[in-house]
């Protein structure tokens, strides 16, 4: 039980908690003291155990540590203190709590060891994440904020539901491998699917992200998408479709990106193409890819985002977040240009940053198990991210053209500074993984990523790339055009299905009133005239047959729900 | 502006033949899985070719189908 008074949740939650109540510093405090607490807990935790206890007669276990939870807990943590820090600037007092609430319940969903347990923080990443978006505080967010909650209600809801049947079916309830050999496993897996944003699961992510501020993307872009890679390594390693599914994601984001002219929107497609890497290793299921999967995760929070805080910086600096509005910021910008590379190359996997020695050992797993096609989508891919960021993303935002673009207030101290934090992080990994990441990762897999023909080929991709990008760079110059995603073909639809329904509702309610009416009506006229008695007794006995017929079907559902 | 975005494609592909050239005489794929691994040039080849191969159609298919006018909000 010590261990639970340990759990790294606690700070997080406290803090979220007590925000709304303290002043601006201490809100400030807070937030750089709770991801700090945690860590401490962290450390002080054993490295193995299942913590549980017995309510409503269910085992739970929101205490689970292992490999495999500390290094995404640990991520997960750190990445908090770099945020919040960022976020130094950040005024609101709901922000705030929000992104520690969002924080909390990312570490919560890493260290749940009960399916329940897991449903409960996965709920507190949608309602967190949900205030984050709406403190964008613009009419785009309150709107991206309810198609993103719509999404995730309905995943979280199929997801509850196949965790409800498992449970029904005789399982303990815990947050372990899951065989997809029945229609509940399944329900859990699309759950999953939707927090991971594989398509066409994905377009809250791409509709939010970008509409939060500075800020609340920041906090956002790391944790749903990594906890929902957690969830899917731990519980369907090996799902042959999952291969597929995250091959098709790393070539899906990346062509959106090259599309793309607002820059956290860009970056936002970015995120589905390299969560395509991780969900991909998922599927792989070798232990090399699993810690692929892991090490890229990793990686990722950091790069991904460094790259969303550059991107806030220029916005923050200049007021502005598309392409065709930047350009020739190299000069006023400059440290927002380097700290931008560096994570344009880590993203790119380039050697010596963190992306190379996490991209490449999935790249390499794919290899391994015999996966042609999945390696050479995951290998185009990363030419497609390199393009689109390192040379696309910098060369019309920093150099280009010039379209009136000037810095109209300087870059807060405190957002440069977790800018250079995190950049830290993407090189430290990348030069010494073997005494960094890689001592973290949970599975016994030796990979060599410093091997000359790594580096040679890794430096001819990107080169490639770059005369590629030279060659076509014509045709990449930005437009101001929105890209139709997938969500165009069901908005349309969806608001008249939800007229339509309401409107059956009403027409339902008036029918009912009516009949109720015309009951009512007849019973007084039954107790006024004897001469309608009949008419009385015909309606009653229908009554009754309707209920009879609709029991026995009720009945007829219990009784095979109650098959052996 | 002509020549100088020639000598930039020309610095580049003449890095890149080097490139090349250093895998196929220092650093030849360590584990070949599939045969083209063996192959010199590849990665660069993939670099090169995809890039091309993933803009154009992507810019065709932006203009024809995805892309609209950007409308402020």
């Amino acid at each position: 039980m010590t261990s639970l008074a340990l759990h790294p949740v606690l700070p997080f939650a406290l803090a979220a908690a007590l925000t709304p109540a303290l002043g601006r510093n201490g809100r400030r405090l807070v937030s750089l003291l709770a991801p700090a607490v945690s860590l401490a807990f962290w450390m002080a935790l054993p490295s193995e155990g299942r913590f549980s206890f017995e309510l409503f007669g269910h085992a739970w276990a929101p205490l689970r540590l292992d490999a495999l939870a500390r290094v995404f807990s640990l991520a997960f943590i750190v990445y908090a203190g770099l945020a919040g820090i960022y976020a130094w600037a950040e005024e609101g007092a709901g922000a705030k709590a929000a992104s520690l609430g969002l924080a909390g319940a990312g570490v919560g969903v890493v260290l749940a060891g009960d399916l329940l347990s897991l449903f409960l923080f996965w709920e507190c990443l949608t309602v967190a994440s949900l205030f984050l978006i709406w403190h964008g505080n613009t009419r785009s967010s309150w709107a991206a904020g309810f198609h993103y909650l719509m999404f995730h209600l309905a995943g979280a809801t199929v997801m509850l539901i196949g965790i409800l049947l498992l449970l029904a079916d005789g399982g303990d309830g815990a947050f372990t491998l899951i065989q997809v050999d029945r229609p509940a496993a399944w329900l859990v897996l699309i759950g999953m699917m939707v927090n991971a944003a594989v398509p066409p699961l994905h377009p809250w992510l791409s509709d939010a992200y970008p509409r939060a501020s500075i800020f609340g993307t920041v906090f956002l872009s790391a944790y749903t998408t990594k906890a929902a890679v957690y969830a899917l390594s731990r519980a369907f390693p090996g799902v042959e479709l999952l291969a597929w599914a995250g091959a098709a994601m790393a070539l899906f984001g990346v062509t959106y990106a090259v599309l793309e002219n607002d820059i956290r929107r860009l970056l936002a497609y970015h995120i589905i193409s390299q969560v395509g890497y991780m969900v991909a290793g998922v599927g792989l299921g070798t232990p090399l890819a699993l810690n692929g999967t892991t090490a890229h995760a990793f990686s990722h929070i950091f790069y991904k985002g460094l790259l969303m805080m550059s991107a806030g910086a220029v916005i923050h600096a200049t007021g502005r977040g598309k392409l065709t509005d930047l350009g020739r910021l190299a000069g006023p910008l400059r440290w927002t240009l380097i700290l931008m590379t560096i994570g344009a190359l880590s993203i790119a996997g380039a050697p010596l940053f963190n992306g190379f020695v996490s991209k490449s050992m999935i790249v390499s797993a794919s290899a391994y198990a015999d996966r042609p096609l999945v390696e050479l989508m995951l290998l185009v891919a990363a030419m497609g991210t390199f393009l689109s960021i390192g040379l696309k993303l910098q060369y019309f935002a920093f150099f280009g053209d010039d379209n009136g673009a000037r810095p109209i207030r300087p870059v807060p101290r405190s957002m440069y500074a977790a800018m250079w934090l995190a950049a830290a992080v993407c090189i430290g990994t990348g030069i010494l993984p073997g005494r960094t990441l890689y001592r973290l990762l949970p599975f016994a897999a030796e990979y060599q990523p410093f091997t000359p023909d790594h580096f040679v080929q890794a430096l001819q991709l990107l080169l490639g790339t770059t005369l590629g990008f030279w060659i076509v760079r014509g045709k990449l110059v930005p437009k101001p055009t929105v890209t139709l995603d997938v969500d165009s073909f069901y908005r349309g639809p969806v608001v008249r299905l939800v007229y339509g329904a309401s409107d059956l509702l009403v027409k339902g309610g008036e029918f009912v009133h009516a009949s109720v009416e015309g009951l009512s009506q007849a019973v007084r006229e039954e107790l006024s005239d004897r001469r309608t008695g009949r008419r009385t007794l015909t309606l009653a006995i229908q009554t009754t047959i309707v209920f009879a017929v609709l029991g026995a079907i009720a009945g007829l559902a219990y009784l095979l729900q109650c098959r052996p | 502006m002509r020549a100088q975005s020639d000598r930039v494609a020309g610095i580049l592909a003449a890095s890149l033949v080097l490139l090349v050239v250093v895998e196929a005489l220092l650093a030849s794929h360590h584990d070949p899985v599939f045969p083209w691994h063996r192959l010199p040039g590849y990665s660069a080849l993939i670099g090169v070719i995809a890039c091309i191969a993933l803009v154009l159609p992507a810019k065709a298919l932006g203009k024809r189908f995805l892309q609209r006018q950007e409308r402020d909000d």
